[in-house]
């Protein structure tokens, strides 16, 4: 078991090296210089043309250190990953990228939270009743509605919930994550105004994750209802329900827990496209507007914390996956 | 070729799921080749018609803010899209199966190495990553990401190409291949390789889907090309001039409409393709799952139904398969006295097991009862409510399944799956109680009481059996079915389980029906016997007086096949091919393999009779004779090979 | 060159990573076997599963290599021959293996395995001599062609399977057949008629045959000789009339009087669990020790050696150390020869 640990463990920290010099390195091979585009972008916007852009770019170089050997720069950008410090963001001088991804993170928790807990909740007992043989007919019908579903990039339902319930129906906000006159206290209005806000981006996600996790659910609860132990568990005279729920849904279950967790583990990238879609303050917001004004250290800042709460989550995954399957606790 | 090809078209795993997908994405290859032929390609660029009009006759689907005609954009947009996918899947599937190949065929550091480059590939998140990537791209060009992403999704084709060559190394036709003289070169492209094909196709599908998400994500995102006209970049577009809360429907949603054709059809194919390679994976399941359509088809003919506890009538299962229904178990019917031990042998496709589940009334689909009863204590199981059936089970009738591997539940501890049976019979007890009885119910076993803590998969083959005995056992049933307990075990431990059943048996006074293919198991620990052909009981006696004198020419030939211990003789097989059960021959199913065969038996199929008081025998033979006439000729069935043998070595 | 196989005190260790040793199983503990040319017969391999039985064979065939000792093929190191060397070995020692559906790729019809070894092993000039030598070989098995040929294998029966793979082995001009549970996987009623022919094989055509079993009244049927492994190690080897007939090894009279026969009269022996005292205790000698019913205090500390107990028999017990120990370690050194020499056995 230890051994397991420990081998868990070093491939996890294997793992984060070759993603943090991989993210490093590539960004460098490709040609470019990332400051002065960020710059151009920057003074185009703001309407400085006639200042001396390679001054600028010579000033902000020295600042990020981009003027060292590389080898000084791949160290330095270890010591900053540790300290969890991915520098200042260009185009928002002197704003950190660490204060901007803390003011993203929790609107991106928040909604993707609720989003993720009530897709598994609701997909896997639909999953579990599309399974079950005594489960109405009329359900079984909802397979391909399903699999339809669950085959469409969820963010395009996005587009479709904003024209329908914004546009059309003007009943819920059509993005943002809330409203902008709104003045944040600790109460329900702000709270109520929040959840309004959120309904829709979480919809789309919450539409396309009962999807997959009601198919994923029916498909191992099927698998299972054909074990052995099943039949053994019917010769036993339990009643039906009895078997279905023990045996079958307890044994199902096992992998959807790790798929939840995984999804737990993917949280913060997995909405990005959403937010972006729904102009929620978020962490997929706060990199779309990156890409957009080439914001590069914000990016990169924002996909390494992307990378290590993936692999991260992945580890603690592994590590209690033997504690709900006694097969992998016990095995060697 | 051509035949095979036939051959394909016809083949039961094609399901609609895989042609639904198939139609669906070879209609969009179609629409992508043909439509930028049909269409003014100029009309898909900046300006070229008045910006923001709603759909009308000149623009179909109206017009964009800068001043394309949508229709002819969303046309133009397909084949880059699906290129991007294309060549996406390629690389990907390319690296994949080359890597998984080298990792599945030559194992050691290489694999070790493969994998933990796939893992480590798998744990980075591929959007975050080419964001990254292509953000510092100065203007992305789609085909750079598509092959990048090739890069990025290989890992798990390499695992499954990996896993399915590993498993093609164990199945034995590689070590004939090598035996028959190929070099592993040979083993690897004329053996392994088209064995392949089916998984790398639908590892290509998921590649290609894979490929198009993210570069269509990465557009939607701002990091694509505004130079050539996509889906994604058509969403992006909508976005950017914010078409949605400008009610410009016919603009976001018709490349919606066809991306989510794209990937629905994708997704079709690729579930078409898993139930293609995979058929063993149920589609279709109805409710009659556990319940069961029972009406008695055949007249009843009760044999001998004083003193028996269990009785079997007229029992017929069928399966229900794509080339028609399948006779397994064809009108048994037999009856059990209290306390006997009855063996039931027969070979693999005679309907042992499907009996045994059918007297439990466990028959699945594709499974079903299709007439006859089985009567315990004068109670018809096929007729009596769920509820009453499942108070009968274990309390009165028991049943040791045939995996005893299988039949714990491998995440639940010993002990509750013995209380949960307990407490489903005799209510609550308090623990203590149940405790003390799942103890004895071990101990009785010869295994020790702190068993009940463990899970299954910590005891060994014969300890498992061992469970299952005991649970099967704790209630004290009047009638216990054993479907080969010991047909995993090694000899010396099958014998050991075999004397502790025997034991049980006694102690219980409980009628056991041995079901299994070894006669000298069934000979050992039986005192009746009953043997089944092809789906019928042809014989039905006391043991020794069997093996003494068989009455069914076949029970005779098997019987004589056997090797023993007393002496060297003669290894005479049954001559001729097992049964095929979708084609049974007319007549008594054993007819083109008996010596004895007479017209007769071509025709007319032989009835369960009594000629000797306690035997009962199927066969036209009876009642003229008493007993089987001698055989005269040898039937050897290698004896017309005698002859090429002696002009082979000349 | 006298001798067609000879394992000399090889070993063969599965698992166990390099920090933990204690992982490893050691699947044959220094085995020597000799299978000579100068008559052809057929021995049979015995035991349990994790006996070593299938692990010996794949060292025989060099299809895998020993982790101490050596395996020679006429006389040179199997894992020393030169591609041409090796190639005749190939063809010389020919496999059946356990499952006859898994024998065949599924992708092909099953004349693919009978036309490969004919190309590769140029076993036939022209393609009317292909057909003429493969209907030979069949109907010397006792298959029709017209009813096999051109089929894929899932149409055709467990036997014809198994009958077909004998076929193909036949087909490569043999000297060793190594047949690895060839029946354990077939019905009963076809068993005798895949038995029957390995049998003709040998006694006709001269070709040794190596048959490894867990079953001993088929091992006696078929086999003059018998090896009786148990956890890597031979615990007795002779003639079969007087290995199975009279066995002296404790496990060796366990094992028979395991088997179940079909006569009543001849009752199941044994005892009826096994779980006794000594089940934990680790055995550094006589690795039967932990089940041995007469285990005596230098059984747990010392191996046993082969005692010569009668001049066709060999046992590994120190029961019989009155007995002179083996001079060979050849455990086939005892076996009764009484199969003619062939010398024209050899095509």
């Amino acid at each position: 078991m230890l051994r397991y640990i420990g081998q868990r463990f070093l491939q996890y920290l294997l793992i984060i090296f070759i993603a943090n010099s991989l993210t490093f390195l590539l960004p460098r091979i490709i040609p470019g210089d990332p400051i002065q585009e960020a710059l151009q972008t920057k003074a185009a916007a703001a309407g400085h043309q006639n200042v001396d852009i390679q001054a600028w770019v010579a000033e902000y170089n020295a600042k990020f250190g981009l003027d060292q050997p590389l080898w000084k720069q791949y160290l330095n950008y270890w010591g900053n990953m540790l300290r969890l410090d991915f520098g200042y963001s260009l185009f928002d001088f002197p704003a950190t990228v660490m204060s901007k991804i803390t003011a993203a993170i929790p609107w991106t928790l928040g909604f993707m939270t609720m989003a993720i807990i009530i897709a598994f909740v609701v997909g896997t007992i639909l999953g579990a009743l599309l399974a079950w043989p005594n489960s109405p007919r009329f359900l079984q019908g909802a397979v391909p509605l399903l699999m339809v579903i669950s085959a469409i990039p969820f963010y395009l339902f996005g587009l479709a919930l904003i024209f329908i319930f914004g546009v059309e129906l003007h009943i819920l906000p059509t993005g943002g994550g809330a409203d902008p006159t709104l003045i944040m206290r600790w109460d329900w209005n702000t709270l109520g105004n929040i959840l309004q806000h959120a309904i829709l981006p979480a919809f789309a996600l919450v539409l396309y994750g009962i999807g997959s996790w009601a198919l994923g659910m029916r498909a191992t609860l099927v698998t299972v209802l054909g074990e052995d132990y099943i039949t053994f568990a019917q010769a036993k005279g339990l009643p039906d329900r009895q078997v279905f729920t023990r045996y079958g849904v307890r044994n199902a279950l096992l992998p959807q827990v790790t798929g939840l967790a995984i999804s737990f583990g993917l949280i913060l990238g997995s909405g990005v496209l959403i937010e972006s879609i729904f102009n929620y303050p978020g962490i997929g917001s706060l990199i779309f507007a990156a890409i957009n004004s080439k914001d590069y250290f914000v990016i990169n800042g924002t996909v390494a914390i992307m990378v290590f709460t993936a692999s991260t989550a992945l580890l603690i995954v592994d590590l209690i996956y033997p504690l709900i399957d006694p097969r992998i606790r016990f095995g060697k | 070729m051509a035949s095979q090809k036939r051959g394909l078209l016809r083949d039961p795993r094609i399901n609609p799921s895989l042609i639904f997908g198939v139609v669906v994405i070879i209609l969009m290859i179609l629409v992508g080749i043909v439509g930028p032929m049909l269409l003014n390609e100029k009309l898909a660029r900046v300006g070229a018609v008045e910006p923001n009009m709603p759909p009308s006759a000149q623009n179909v689907f109206g017009t964009d803010s800068q001043g394309r005609d949508v229709f002819t954009t969303l046309i133009m947009a397909i084949p880059p899209t699906l290129r991007v996918g294309v060549i996406a899947g390629v690389i990907s599937v390319s690296l994949g199966l080359a890597l998984g190949l080298i990792a599945g065929f030559f194992g050691g550091w290489a694999d070790s190495l493969i994998r933990t480059f796939s893992d480590v590939l798998m744990a980075i998140p591929s959007l975050a990553f080419m964001i990254l990537v292509v953000a510092r791209m100065d203007r992305p060009n789609i085909l750079v990401v598509a092959v990048i992403v090739g890069f990025l999704t290989w890992s798990g084709t390499a695992r499954g190409i990996r896993s399915m060559v590993l498993s093609i190394r164990e199945r034995s036709y590689t070590a004939v291949a090598r035996a028959n003289g190929e070099t592993e070169v040979e083993v690897l492209f004329r053996e392994v390789m088209p064995n392949l094909l089916p998984l790398m196709l639908a590892s290509f599908i998921g590649a290609v889907t894979m490929g198009i998400y993210t570069v269509m994500a990465l557009e939607v995102l701002g990091l694509g090309s505004n130079v050539i006209p996509t889906l994604g970049m058509m969403i992006f577009w909508s976005q950017r001039f914010s078409a949605v809360l400008r009610g410009m429907y016919w603009w976001w949603s018709p490349p919606i409409v066809v991306i989510a054709l794209i990937f629905i059809g994708l997704f079709f194919l690729s579930f078409g393709l898993d139930r293609f390679i995979n058929p063993a994976i149920p589609i279709k399941r109805g409710r009659s799952r556990i319940k069961l359509p029972t009406q008695p088809t055949a007249p009843d003919t009760a044999i001998d139904p004083r003193d028996a506890i269990m009785e079997v009538r007229n029992l017929r299962v069928v399966y229900e398969t794509p080339a028609g229904l399948v006779k397994a178990v064809d009108d048994v019917s037999f009856s059990l006295r209290p306390g006997e031990r009855m063996g039931l042998i027969g070979e693999s496709g005679s309907g042992k097991t499907t009996m045994a589940t059918a007297m439990m009334r466990l028959s699945r689909p594709p499974a079903y009862v299709a007439g006859g009863r089985v009567l315990l204590e004068g109670r018809d199981l096929f007729n009596i409510p769920d509820r009453e059936l499942n108070k009968l089970r274990l309390k009165e009738i028991a049943l040791m399944p045939q995996a005893a591997m299988n039949s714990l539940n491998p995440v639940v501890r010993v002990g509750p799956q013995f209380k949960d049976a307990i407490v489903a019979h005799l209510g609550r007890l308090p623990d203590n109680q149940l405790n003390e009885m799942v103890a004895q119910a071990l101990t009785k076993v010869g295994l020790k009481p702190d068993v009940a803590r463990n899970f299954p998969h910590q005891l060994s083959g014969g300890m498992k059996q061992r469970v299952v005995m005991a649970i099967a056992t704790i209630l004290n049933p009047k009638v216990i079915i054993a479907d080969e307990p010991t047909s995993a075990l090694d000899v010396v431990v099958q014998q050991q389980v075999m004397q502790t059943l025997g034991r049980l048996q006694k102690e219980l006074a409980a009628a056991v029906i041995l079901i299994g293919h070894d006669m000298g198991l069934i000979t050992q620990f039986a005192d009746t016997i009953g043997v089944l052909y092809a789906g019928k009981l042809v014989e039905r006696g006391d043991v020794q007086t069997v093996l003494d004198n068989p009455l069914h020419p076949y029970s005779r030939l098997l019987i004589d096949s056997l090797p023993t211990l007393d002496g060297k003789h003669d290894l005479v097989g049954i001559p001729g091919l097992p049964p095929e059960l979708l084609h049974l021959p007319n007549g008594c199913a054993f007819h083109p393999r008996c010596p004895f065969a007479m017209e007769r038996c071509r025709t007319e199929t032989p009835v369960l009779q009594t000629p000797l008081a306690g035997r009962q025998v199927s066969c036209h033979l009876y009642p003229e004779h008493t007993q089987l006439p001698p055989l005269t000729i040898g039937i050897d069935s290698s004896s017309a090979v005698i002859e090429v043998a002696s002009s082979m070595g000349a | 060159m006298p001798n067609l196989i000879q394992v000399q005190n090889a070993s063969k260790i599965y698992g166990g990573g390099l920090i933990k040793r204690s992982d490893a199983t050691i699947a044959v503990d220094k085995v020597t076997f000799t299978l000579s040319d100068e008559y052809p017969t057929i021995t049979a391999i015995a035991g349990e599963s994790g006996s070593g039985k299938t692990t010996l064979s794949l060292l025989m065939m060099g299809q895998i290599s020993p982790d101490a000792g050596q395996v020679l093929y006429r006389g040179r190191d199997i894992a020393k021959l030169n591609n041409e060397e090796r190639t005749i070995m190939r063809r010389e020692v020919q496999p059946i293996y356990q499952d006859p559906y898994a024998a065949y790729n599924p992708f092909y019809r099953v004349d693919h395995v009978l036309q490969m070894p004919i190309k590769r092993f140029r076993l036939a000039r022209t393609k009317a001599e292909a057909t003429r030598v493969i209907e030979n070989s069949m109907e010397m098995v006792g298959l029709r062609p017209a009813e096999t040929l051109g089929r894929f294998p899932h149409q055709l029966s467990g036997g014809q399977r198994q009958r077909l793979m004998v076929a193909r082995a036949l087909l490569c001009k043999p000297q060793v057949i190594m047949a690895d549970e060839p029946v354990s996987m077939v019905d009963a009623s076809l068993r005798a008629t895949i038995l029957a022919s390995l049998r003709k094989l040998n006694s006709e055509l001269g070709i040794s045959i190596i048959y490894i079993t867990h079953d001993l009244t088929t091992a006696y049927q078929i086999a003059e000789n018998i090896i009786i492994m148990y956890s890597g190690c031979v615990v007795e080897s002779g003639a079969v009339n007087q290995v199975i007939r009279s066995p002296k090894h404790p496990y060796t009279k366990l094992l028979i009087s395991s088997i179940p026969l079909p006569d009543k009269s001849k009752k199941w022996g044994g005892q009826e669990a096994d779980e006794t005292q000594n089940k934990g205790r680790k055995s550094t000698g006589c690795r039967f020790a932990n089940r041995c019913p007469v285990a005596m205090d230098i059984c747990w500390k010392e191996k046993p050696p082969l005692y010569t107990t009668d001049p066709d028999r060999a046992v590994a017990c120190f029961r019989y150390d009155d007995s002179p120990v083996m001079e060979s370690l050849d455990v086939a050194a005892v076996f009764s020869r009484k199969g003619k020499a062939q010398p024209g056995a050899t095509q």
